[in-house]
């Protein structure tokens, strides 16, 4: 048996919290902006799509620069945070946090939106006969329909986070305790003497945890597809 | 009851405009696809908002395009049966059932959760999830969904048209008795004559966004006869059963001053039927034919010929309506067939197939 020691648990430990909370809270975001993409046209929804797409295309270092100037301490909105609310994003996990769900978030959208415009609109019709509120024809029809997309989007998203590294260490850095996760931990063992073994042990750690991971989704999905086949 | 239904919108090159009136008891809207009626009900549903229109069902005013008010869907209290009943495909058939019952805000609950089930007899699919059951099956879970929603008023968008003939029939029985039980007032679409002639007890016949007839049963069959230019092949004639021969399988139905001879036994002697005949399945002759197998001669006297792309269909006289006979373009050339004069229509007792009970109400 492989025994973990104190370092490498706080490292995992950071990472899972950081890629959970990351995927977590974006996710009603993720639903919110899927549903509306879907579903609704508006002037500028190319450039908005593009906007939203754009952790995709761009290397991750810019992205990590980008919040760092929007975010940081003297950012635009970093300053309004710590003026107001006494709350910083810089050099914390939450910092982190954020910068894996912007990064994931494309992911996220995509799956969902892909989900909710497989749904036959007849059928939400045809609960608004029967009596139901857009609000609730959402809600009971349109949310369940579509929850095998939103795991896929939010396991997505959990997988990036998991792996991501450039964004978050432009941001956040590479604080031990605190914003180190398990690919920041790997860079650093890479830059000391002697740490490659150090490194392996991470590196199989992340790929069994990823796999792990998609598995999870995996059943879950077939799970629900099982008692949620389409209508014929 | 007081309804108002009032239609006048535009969509794209097709103009309907329609002023209905509904009855308590089945309401048939009929007429070939394309001719309105399914933007019709779907006004009255409130799936369309029409550019102009005063809708009116049960005393509430549900659209009124004067005042600017437009009733949204989920507040209508209607039921909507879908050609494609449209269940909701990630819930079971009793969550499907009670999807509407749910929202329903009223006291009373005309229709009880029980009852409907063992009217549509779906006490055994409760449990499965829609892609189990059968095409037939899931119109009869989309009836009692919509009867559950408790509505004041049905309506029924072709909901026979995915089924085979049996399954129709056997359909066709449960929505008259959701009728009997409940004596709801329901807004039948369908493109059948039959359907129609069968269920309706006030029918209207829609054409290119317009209606052109509206009446009992009994004045539309004459109509659907005698005045409606698209129908070139059925003819509906109603009669009463005098004769019921058991040994050879054959029914003397008297049609006015005329017997018919039908294969059938099912039913008794005094009762009111109506028959549809095929325009196409009747032969003309210019005399009394001798040692022929056909039941049935008519002696009718010709009164228009419409020649048609491929086809010529004959008017015969038959008491105050028609009886159409398509016959080809080399049969009317051979004969020389003239208008008023007498001519013999045969037709086969077992090319009678449609022979139905009908109350005239």
């Amino acid at each position: 048996m492989i025994s973990f020691s104190e370092e490498e648990i706080t490292v995992i430990y950071i990472s899972f919290k950081i890629a959970t909370i990351a995927s977590l809270s974006s996710l009603p975001f993720g639903i919110w902006v899927g549903f509306i993409l879907a579903r609704k046209n508006f002037l500028f929804k190319k450039l908005i799509v593009s906007f939203i797409n754009l952790p995709l295309i761009l290397p991750p270092v810019v992205t990590g620069y980008l919040l760092l100037i929007l975010f940081g301490k003297n950012g635009f909105i970093g300053k309004l945070l710590l003026d107001y609310f006494n709350f910083t994003f810089a050099f914390k996990w939450t910092g982190a946090a954020l910068a894996c769900a912007i990064m994931g978030f494309p992911l996220m959208v995509r799956s969902i939106k892909l989900a909710i415009e497989m749904i036959d609109i007849k059928i939400e019709n045809a609960a608004k006969t029967l009596g139901a509120s857009p609000l609730k024809v959402f809600f009971t029809i349109t949310l369940p329909i579509s929850i095998p997309g939103i795991i896929v989007g939010t396991t997505l998203s959990f997988a990036r986070s998991l792996g991501e590294f450039g964004a978050t260490i432009t941001f956040v850095s590479n604080i031990p305790g605190e914003t180190q996760t398990i690919s920041a931990a790997i860079y650093t063992f890479l830059q000391i003497p002697n740490g490659e073994i150090m490194a392996m042990r991470l590196t199989i750690i992340s790929v069994i945890v990823s796999i792990l991971a998609i598995l999870f989704s995996e059943i879950i999905i077939e799970r629900i597809l099982k008692t949620n086949k389409e209508n014929e | 009851m007081n309804n108002i239904i009032n239609i006048d919108s535009k969509l794209g090159d097709f103009h309907l405009k329609v002023k209905l009136q509904l009855i308590k008891g089945i309401n048939c809207l009929f007429g070939p696809s394309g001719s309105g009626k399914t933007t019709i009900i779907n006004c009255i549903a409130g799936l369309i908002k029409p550019e102009y229109a005063k809708i009116k069902i049960n005393n509430v005013i549900l659209n009124n395009t004067e005042e600017n008010y437009f009733c949204p869907i989920h507040k209508r209290n209607i039921g909507y049966v879908f050609q494609d009943s449209r269940l909701f495909p990630h819930i079971t058939v009793i969550k499907n059932l009670i999807y509407g019952e749910k929202f329903y805000k009223g006291k009373e609950k005309n229709f009880k959760r029980n009852d409907i089930i063992d009217l549509l007899n779906l006490g055994g699919l409760v449990d499965r999830y829609p892609y189990n059951l059968s095409g037939g099956e899931k119109q009869r879970v989309a009836i009692g969904r919509a009867l559950l929603s408790q509505p004041k008023l049905i309506i029924m968008d072709e909901p026979l048209a995915s089924l085979d003939q049996e399954k129709k029939n056997e359909l066709l029985n449960y929505i008259l008795k959701v009728y009997e039980n409940f004596s709801i007032p329901i807004i039948y679409v369908s493109h059948s004559s039959i359907e129609t002639f069968l269920i309706g007890h006030k029918i209207n016949f829609i054409s290119e966004g317009k209606l052109i007839f509206q009446g009992k049963k009994i004045d539309a069959f004459s109509y659907f006869n005698k005045e409606y230019d698209e129908n070139h092949t059925d003819n509906f004639l109603q009669g009463k059963v005098t004769k019921v021969e058991h040994k050879n399988n054959i029914t003397k139905i008297k049609v006015q001053k005329y017997n018919l001879f039908v294969v059938t036994k099912n039913f008794k002697i005094g009762e009111n039927i109506f028959i549809r005949i095929k325009s196409n399945d009747l032969i003309v002759c210019k005399f009394l034919p001798k040692g022929i197998s056909a039941l049935n001669f008519l002696k009718l006297q010709l009164s228009d010929i419409k020649i048609g792309n491929i086809l010529v269909t004959l008017h015969f006289k038959f008491n105050k309506t028609l009886l159409k006979v398509n016959i080809t373009k080399a049969s009317l050339e051979n004969l020389k067939l003239q208008k008023n004069k007498y001519y013999y229509v045969l037709i086969k007792a077992i090319n009678i197939n449609d022979v139905m009970s009908f109350s005239l109400t």
